[in-house]
């Protein structure tokens, strides 16, 4: 069969793969529906960044809408919180990555060497809970715990003779409330894939350095650690990707006027100008110019990595 | 044999479930029915679902008939739900429904808003350019017609609205002027006059608690200022609960800016006309203005003002109010009056005050807004002009229509009891029984319109005044003791779209509310106010001046 495959011309030798692993295929087809409906088509949607269009007007209207060029590109640019917005996002983000991208593979690499099973799987049922919660509770969370009327932290800064602290009002405190609870609520979550990677480990390895006198700190930094380093690589990869996505929902849902200038990203920007101002298209261009930055940093994350001879996503 | 029996077997399973995978994607894509018109709302804010069936006790025990006008869907902001504790009862609402049906002929659905603002926002944005459908909201409609959201209702009034042109009199200035825009069609249908909604409300149980003269009420910023000093000292909530000042960014500009200023504040396009070199500018470039943030900087620093005021929402300082916290505030009247209704009801020593003589160092310290540009409107997309209007002109037409969709069936929750001289009614509020919410809170209701308002001297049983009734009978069109904004009577004449053209209100506006809560919650030194109006220059502060002075002289009555 296979020397008969073989004989067939290249077309004909893929064409027969494609019938033989048609089951696979069809499979796949709903999904790839999906995406080309829910995610390729409304890519149409893009164009109203290089025209005038209100969003009051049908499709056709858009359609015959006369492109303008990057106007709406050069006036975000151009614009008094371009470079707020680009600090804001960009800091947050980094903020984000410094703090929150080790807390769960540290937090992984704790839980490998927890050795009683019972306590292990409280332990990690518990940190993945807040995942699962919405930002709107958790933001409610956050506010009575932090607030100056009666909140756990500031009842206890006052016990302890210290002033009250407006946690969410302070332009010098809110990034933090910002960090830490963004951090406690994803941290269990993101430790998954960290622990699935360690599974992976050739436990031998583990074995061997035992019988070389390897306490577990070594046996974590010589042998987990380069054992899941292109998971990590790839994590990271992803989160520089993301880098300007500094926390739409958390933000919107925590900050006030006061914080606008330490708290205001490119996401909340787009949603005061397309929901509040309804300018749709100045909106979209925001928008775009923010995927386009996104897609650029992938694309250098993963060539940096390819450099010092990872494994990148492509 | 068995193992190509097994091999169909293990094939058709695979379909089947990609068959299982597909069928629901498609059919979640697929619209209802297609036509606009008719779809039901889905998604989002639920609608409150047309009954199909008979009315379980409609008034006039007809079965439902077929709607004369068609179908609407109303985005009921009116308030009424927003402001509800409780839902209104589904089976009062399919009375109420028919009842309209067959009186009206609408068949009207709801799609009640988010209580949240933000969202309410955000859902009213993604109907207006959605393809779901919507045919009737109330808001600016100046901001709507500049966004080219709106559709003119000229003809349908032409048609049906007799009524509404009756119901709303020349005296109120405005209104139809108002809710035109610059091509001279009527894009709304007026809601309300010039208005002074936001108020500063004293708590009468805690200045007795307090010790204070409850007759004497200030007049002056220092006499508030001792007041709610003595607020802070005598703590009549008790525990260290008392709050001395609940307010937020507009009521604090609207109740007492103008009395360090020489003019209203003018909220509308956030603005004052300065007359030195005669150009329109942001109202924080008026004279006197630094010295009223200097003054709430200061009540700040010193607990008076609630510390969290700028960063809490409604239903917050809702909350807070219906605790029995808040000795004093500086917020639209509902916000107060809503959350005490039921104390106040309960005990009749519950009271609100307003210190009406209430004066700055230059004059009474309230803001009048210009007049009514806020009005009923059509959205662009919607295909059922005609029918709204109807409905509106049917709801205005009569005092019974108004009240029955307003506030239930006569006899529930009110009754007329007398027609007055002058058109006016008398009318009687009916409390629900002891312990029972309302089973309706206006969910049908659009067309409200002040007035109307007018129309109506409302009292309990008892003869009492609701207290946001007294607000309005007494102070929200009160000329006399509020300051006029400097565009009094035009500035729903500006051509925002041509504004924005070249400045955005909106980035502007966000710089200066953001500044100005930092400058009074004390994260930024006043030493930096002089920056603070030079960092404007980077927002566009040039274009905006000569864009907004272009309208001011425009338009301005000479």
């Amino acid at each position: 069969m296979a020397k008969t495959s073989m004989l067939l011309p290249k077309k004909g030798r893929r064409w027969s793969a494609v019938r033989r692993h048609m089951p696979y295929y069809l499979l796949i087809l709903p999904g790839l529906v999906w995406f080309i409906i829910f995610k390729y088509v409304p890519m149409y949607g893009v164009s109203i960044a290089f025209k005038n269009v209100t969003p009051f007007e049908t499709v056709e209207d858009m359609m015959r809408s006369p492109f303008i060029g990057f106007k709406h590109f050069k006036t975000f640019i151009n614009s008094y919180y371009f470079e707020i917005l680009m600090r804001n996002t960009l800091e947050i983000s980094l903020l984000r990555l410094v703090f929150g991208f080790p807390m769960p593979l540290i937090f992984a690499l704790l839980l490998n060497e927890v050795r009683n099973n019972r306590y292990k799987k409280i332990v990690q049922t518990i940190s993945y809970l807040p995942h699962f919660i919405s930002w709107v509770v958790v933001s409610g969370l956050v506010t009575m715990i932090v607030t100056t009327d009666g909140g756990l932290i500031n009842n206890l800064l006052v016990l302890m003779g210290r002033e009250e602290i407006y946690f969410l009002g302070d332009p010098r405190y809110f990034r933090s409330v910002l960090i830490i609870s963004g951090i406690w609520k994803e941290l269990g979550w993101n430790t998954i894939i960290y622990l699935a990677a360690i599974t992976g480990i050739d436990t031998q390895l583990y074995e061997a350095a035992v019988v070389d006198g390897c306490g577990r700190f070594r046996r974590a930094i010589h042998i987990t650690l380069p054992g899941i380093a292109n998971i990590v690589t790839i994590l990271l990869i992803f989160s520089i990707g993301g880098l300007l996505d500094a926390g739409f929902e958390q933000i919107m849902l925590l900050y006030s006027e006061p914080v606008y200038d330490v708290a205001d990203i490119i996401d909340t920007y787009v949603y005061r100008k397309g929901m509040i101002e309804m300018n749709y298209s100045f909106s979209t261009a925001v928008g775009l110019f923010k995927s386009v930055i996104a897609m650029a940093l992938i694309i250098i994350a993963n060539v940096t990595a390819k450099l010092f001879g990872r494994e990148g996503l492509w | 044999m068995k193992k190509n029996t097994r091999k169909l077997f293990r094939r058709s399973l695979l379909v089947a479930l990609i068959l299982a995978l597909m069928v629901p994607m498609f059919t979640a894509c697929k619209p209802a029915d297609g036509g606009q018109a008719t779809d039901p709302p889905t998604g989002g804010a639920q609608p409150t679902k047309a009954p199909t069936a008979a009315p379980t006790a409609a008034p006039t025990d007809a079965p439902p008939t077929e709607p004369k006008f068609g179908k609407i869907v109303i985005w009921s902001n009116e308030g009424g739900p927003w402001n509800a504790p409780v839902p209104s009862d589904p089976e009062y609402l399919e009375r109420l429904h028919d009842y309209i049906l067959e009186n009206a002929g609408v068949d009207v659905e709801v799609i009640l808003p988010p209580k949240d603002s933000d969202a309410a926002t955000q859902r009213l944005a993604i109907l207006l350019s959605g393809n779901e459908q919507m045919d009737a909201f109330k808001g600016n409609v100046n901001n709507y017609y500049a966004k080219g959201a709106i559709q003119p209702l000229d003809d349908a009034l032409a048609k049906y609205g007799q009524p509404c042109f009756e119901l709303w009199p020349e005296t109120y200035g405005g209104g139809w002027a108002g809710t035109k825009g610059t091509d001279g069609k009527i894009y709304g249908i007026p809601n309300l006059p010039s208005l002074a909604g936001a108020t500063i409300y004293l708590n009468k149980h805690m200045m007795e608690k307090s010790d204070l003269d409850t007759t004497k009420l200030p007049t002056s910023m220092e006499e508030l200022y001792t007041i709610l000093k003595t607020f802070q000292e005598k703590d009549p909530a008790g525990d260290g609960q008392t709050i001395p000042m609940l307010l937020d960014l507009y009521g604090m500009n609207m109740t007492m800016a103008a009395g360090y200023m020489d003019q209203g504040l003018d909220w509308n396009m956030k603005g004052c006309f300065d007359k030195t070199d005669q150009k329109y500018k942001p109202y924080v470039f008026a004279d006197g203005y630094k010295d009223f943030i200097t003054e709430m900087a200061k009540w700040y620093s010193e607990g008076l003002i609630y510390k969290e005021a700028f960063t809490i929402n409604r239903e917050r300082q809702m909350e807070l109010i219906g605790m029995n916290r808040v000795a004093a505030t500086a917020l639209w009247y509902t916000t107060v009056t809503t959350p005490l209704r039921d104390a106040w009801q309960a005990d009749d020593t519950v009271d609100l005050l307003v210190p009406a003589e209430l004066k700055g160092p230059t004059g009474y310290s309230k803001s009048i807004t210009d007049t009514g540009i806020e009005g009923w409107m059509v959205p662009k997309k919607s295909k059922m002009v005609d029918s709204v209007v109807a409905y509106i002109a049917w709801l205005q037409s009569d005092v019974r229509n108004y009240h029955t969709v307003h506030q239930g069936f006569e006899g529930d929750y009110w009754k007329l009891d007398e027609e007055l001289p002058g058109g006016k009614y008398a009318m009687v509020n009916i409390p629900p029984p002891e312990g029972q919410n309302k089973k309706y809170y206006g969910d049908f209701f659009i067309g409200g319109s002040f007035a109307m308002t007018q129309k109506i001297v409302s009292r309990q049983a008892d003869g009492r005044v609701m207290m946001d009734l007294q607000y309005i009978e007494k102070h929200i069109t009160d000329t006399v003791r509020t300051r006029q904004p400097a565009t009094m009577g035009f500035s729903f004449l500006f051509d925002l779209a041509k504004i924005e053209e070249s400045v955005s209100r909106t980035d502007m506006n966000t710089k200066i509310a953001s500044e100005l809560t930092k400058f009074v919650m004390g994260t930024r030194p006043l030493d930096e106010w002089d920056a603070f109006l030079e960092e404007l220059k980077e927002v566009g502060l040039d274009a905006w001046i000569e864009a907004f002075t272009e309208q001011y002289n425009t338009h301005k009555i000479k």
